[in-house]
């Protein structure tokens, strides 16, 4: 079985987007969790997208190794903009190697993101408006510190 | 005797079956005469791929995204063992087992596909090589 997370992988994530400075808090290119608000146009939220994996076991302790499904969606008023950030923040998300990240007083450990898909321009955001969503899937090995 | 070493998903929408060692695999059949095949379970429909990657967006009617991703996850291990038996039984080609199993991935997609116009969910395919 995977190690319990107190928080969901999106949150640990999104808190280490934050810590990189590839995206903020509340200032420019915000950056939520699970739940994309309507304002302001230039935002980037990340969401979970399946269980984990169970990927086998460690061998020196036995641990189960897990690969949580996670996907950064970009949205952005323009085109250029909204492409620069998403191809900054996969390529900010391919060097997270080993990384301590703090969600709420509850550490964790990002050993990795893999099976980092290519960026995908999914074009605006029909019906709402058009404002142009890019997204980026990929796989974490993530587990609280000990 | 024969062993199947790999039965593995690869992908957005690939199921791969791949026999290591063909000197073996005796007793098992391939249609086509080939050694190794491979499934693709998709949706043809133009704007599949924006339904399947926008979690941003509601469905009332019902569905949701990952629509293919989801059930290739939850059956998984099903669809693994499932070709592995059928072949190893000696009830299908890898042909066949793979077109069963693609289909029945087609299947578990589909009660996850939104349905609007229902013109995404009859798009969905299955293709064996």
């Amino acid at each position: 079985m995977p190690q319990t997370l107190l928080h969901s992988p999106a949150d640990i994530v999104r808190q280490a987007l934050i810590d990189l400075g590839a995206v903020t808090a509340d200032g420019a290119w915000p950056c939520y969790a699970t739940h994309e608000p309507d304002t302001p146009d230039d935002v980037v939220t990340v969401y979970n997208t399946q269980d984990g994996d169970d990927d086998g076991r460690s061998f020196p302790d036995g641990d189960a190794d897990c690969h949580w499904g996670l996907q950064i969606r970009v949205r952005s008023a323009r085109e250029d903009e909204g492409w620069a950030k998403a191809h900054a923040l996969r390529k900010a998300v391919l060097g997270v190697h080993l990384r301590d990240v703090s969600v709420a007083d509850t550490g964790y450990v990002i050993y990795n993101f893999s099976s980092v898909r290519q960026v995908w321009a999914l074009g605006t955001e029909t019906p709402q408006s058009d404002r142009l969503i890019f997204v980026i899937n990929f796989t974490a090995a993530v587990r609280p510190s000990s | 005797m024969f062993n199947f070493f790999q039965a593995k998903f690869k992908g957005l929408d690939t199921l791969k079956v791949r026999l290591q060692k063909p000197g073996r695999f005796a007793g098992v059949r391939f249609k086509s005469g080939k050694m190794s095949g491979r499934a693709e379970v998709g949706y043809e429909a133009p704007y599949a791929i924006y339904v399947h990657e926008n979690m941003a967006m509601r469905h009332p009617r019902g569905g949701q995204a990952k629509y293919l991703t989801a059930a290739l996850t939850a059956h998984r291990s099903r669809l693994q063992n499932q070709i592995i038996d059928d072949v190893r039984r000696g009830v299908s080609t890898v042909e066949e087992a793979l077109q069963r199993a693609g289909e029945d991935l087609l299947d578990e997609s589909k009660k996850l596909v939104p349905v609007d116009t229902g013109f995404l969910r009859d798009s969905g395919y299955v293709k064996v090589f």
